[in-house]
């Protein structure tokens, strides 16, 4: 099985890279693949997940001019099952449009929410929230945000904001397709949903790591359930 | 010595500030309290321009950047006190407005009137926004930009975008041209830029996780390194525009035999002892050359001031215990290119090494818990070295670095963990003839020294 990162080199921010690296390494006989010269592996060979990651937001401009060539391809792609994880800002690139103050930058239309830039309006938060009764861990921090992905919310935020500010929900699933603002080392953070994702690939054996991983995600989400226990970085 | 203007006419609000923060000052000794930043505090409550109204010498330089700057500012006030001037800084208070106006006040008297030859204060990246204008200094030394603190700091590009922002037009910049980051902010200003020639240990791939100019910033091309240190840390060309690496104004090439470095420029050139063996130190003191000599100070009177001076040992210093040398260096925590270069460092370091990880951000824990996302950005890869035969994960965060350092390819068998800092320091093995590193963060100083105490006493 082949998991494409896609970009590192435009989305390879806040170690984000380690999601893909650790969902190939969750696969027995799984292989990590990567674009040759700007030209992303699932147009040249068969791949079963594709995992992308956080940006600076000139690279989402980079970004969007290599993949939308290939639009209908990774249309198809999401239609017929294959996995995909895009984590931070890098949800946005399959939304309809980046809006920065009154001008647009138009992304590849695959899915209806809209994404609004704001640089002088960062948040970041701690984050804890449900996914088919798996509690969901890490780290946000937002220069934008997206609307209208109340449609189909990957995650329900129990500490922490959603997609905006106003949001309860966070993220964008539909079919394998997982996009979420949370960023950084989502999976080893998360090894049961690690594990999900790895069952959605035909895997059912343990998470790289697993007790290790399990112990600190334990941890951790005793720290996220302690009274008094702040979640908004100010 | 001669005042400059301030910018702005003293006021009542001045005054009053400028007599209460500095009436604070011997209260809070009196009561036992430290006069960190709470004297600015008061001064930037009553006034809130107050640096812009207050005195200054004639000289007043500004450094900032994401590493090495406290290093280059306490080095510039040393060296400038050596050399006959009278100084003032930031040294024992913060980077913010209201730390640098604390250190300050020590420069004025109650009439207002400078009592120094030369300001030298440490500015972060974001503060430089109201310090820079308000205090207008002659010269900004931009050490380099690299990812930081990403809660705060969000990427390097963006810090670049705020100091592009900040930098008041005219000001002169001491730029580092080996960082295509930082050396292309505010490009209207005037400036000179140092760097570093090649050396036998440059690398022209990267070997780091982290690569922030592995495109080219202009056309999105691919970037070639004619030489690299570390990171995007070299001489680098985009194969596709053109877009490069800045000529050096100011010129190191290292004798690693001879435990020196030769900095030329327009002017001459001086030979100088290396602060350390470590790279960023060899930034740091080209820096500090470059920005003398931008002052107008001569390669001889330069390295005459540094004979005089002692490096601190608060970043690095060692012991000797039953033939081990324990050895505490500074790792700064949410600081991934920091605690990268140390890693880097130790396993390059001849004979066997055993850890202790403390760097931990323990003033976050007290309200949420540490982002830990620096990890995954940090080379703990290094740390896989068979040279480095122990470590031991301590603190709050023990358990991500396990984890971190498993997924890194340590083997499981050279990592203990303990939360608690003085008990995982009773597992560290302590062997004779092995260097131990007590690596801690800002937040851990305190910890460390009672840590590194603990060993010695044991």
């Amino acid at each position: 099985m082949k998991v494409e990162l896609l970009f590192p080199e435009l989305c390879g921010l806040y170690g984000d890279t380690h999601n893909a690296k650790y969902l190939a390494a969750g696969i027995p006989g799984g292989e990590l693949t990567e674009a040759r010269d700007g030209v992303p592996a699932f147009v040249r060979e068969k791949v079963d997940a594709i995992v992308l990651g956080s940006m600076t937001e000139r690279n989402q401009g980079f970004a969007l001019e290599r993949l939308m060539p290939y639009r209908e391809q990774l249309r198809d792609l999401i239609e017929g099952g294959t996995v995909f994880l895009a984590t931070g800002n890098s949800m946005e690139l399959f939304g309809q449009e980046i809006r920065v103050g009154e001008s647009a930058l138009p992304c590849l239309g695959i899915f209806d929410y809209r994404s609004v830039r704001r640089m002088d309006d960062r948040r970041s938060c701690f984050f804890l929230g449900q996914f088919e009764g798996m509690e969901i861990v890490g780290n946000k921090g937002q220069f934008s945000y997206s609307y209208g992905t109340e449609a189909r919310p990957f995650i329900r935020v129990t500490g922490g904001f959603g997609s905006n500010p106003e949001s309860a929900n966070e993220g964008w699933r539909y079919k394998n397709f997982f996009g979420t603002y949370l960023l950084g080392p989502f999976l080893p953070l998360n090894p049961p949903f690690t594990r999900y994702l790895l069952s959605v690939l035909g895997s059912d054996g343990p998470v790289p790591f697993e007790k290790e991983s399990l112990a600190a995600y334990e941890y951790r989400l005793r720290e996220l359930k302690r009274p008094g226990r702040k979640f908004l970085f100010e | 010595m001669s005042d400059k203007k301030a910018k702005k006419p003293a006021t009542v609000r001045f005054w009053l500030a400028l007599w209460a923060s500095k009436l604070s000052i011997p209260l809070l000794k009196a009561t036992g309290h430290t006069a960190t930043n709470f004297p600015g505090k008061v001064a930037m409550r009553l006034c809130p321009d107050f640096l812009s109204r207050m005195a200054h010498p004639e000289l007043v330089i500004a450094v900032t950047g994401t590493n090495g700057k406290t290093t280059v500012a306490n080095l510039l006030l040393d060296t400038l006190e050596a050399s006959g001037r009278r100084v003032c800084g930031n040294r024992e208070s913060s980077n913010m407005y209201s730390g640098v106006t604390s250190a300050l006040l020590k420069s004025v008297s109650v009439f207002n009137k400078c009592r120094v030859d030369a300001d030298v204060v440490e500015v972060d990246e974001h503060a430089t926004r109201l310090i820079l204008p308000d205090m207008a200094p002659d010269l900004l030394i931009v050490t380099n930009l690299f990812r930081d603190s990403l809660m705060r700091n969000a990427h390097s590009e963006f810090v670049a975008s705020r100091l592009n922002k900040n930098i008041p037009r005219g000001l002169r910049l001491l730029l580092n041209a080996d960082d295509l980051i930082s050396c292309r902010v505010a490009p209207e200003n005037p400036r000179a830029y140092f760097g570093i020639e090649k050396m036998d240990t440059d690398v022209t791939e990267c070997v780091n996780r982290i690569n922030d100019v592995r495109i080219c910033p202009k056309c999105a091309g691919r970037m070639e390194y004619e030489y690299r240190r570390y990171h995007h840390i070299g001489r680098a060309r985009c194969a596709d525009c053109g877009f490069a690496s800045p000529d050096y104004d100011y010129s190191a090439r290292l004798d690693r035999a001879a435990g020196t470095m030769t900095i030329t420029d327009g002017g001459g050139s001086g030979t100088y002892r290396l602060l350390s063996d470590a790279i960023y130190d060899m930034y740091n003191l080209t820096a500090l050359v470059a920005a003398l000599r931008e002052l107008g100070m001569s390669h001889g009177e330069i390295g005459a001031a540094l004979s005089k001076v002692k490096i601190a040992g608060i970043r690095r210093d060692e012991a000797q215990v039953r033939g081990v040398r324990v050895i505490n260096q500074l790792a700064k925590d949410k600081n991934s290119i920091g605690c990268s270069r140390v890693f880097d460092y130790i396993h390059t370091q001849p004979g066997k090494k055993e850890l202790l990880l403390m760097m931990n951000s323990l003033l976050d824990e007290g309200h949420w818990s540490e982002n830990i996302c620096w990890y995954y950005d940090c080379d703990y890869e290094f740390l896989a070295d068979p040279s480095v035969t122990h470590i031991v994960c301590a603190g709050p965060r023990y358990k991500d670095m396990k984890l971190r350092l498993l997924l890194a390819g340590v083997p499981e068998e050279r990592i203990s963990m303990e939360r608690d800092e003085m008990r995982a320091s009773d597992l560290l093995k302590m062997e004779p003839g092995t260097d131990v590193y007590l690596l801690y963060g800002t937040d851990t100083t305190d910890l460390m020294f009672e840590v590194r105490r603990h060993l010695l006493q044991k």
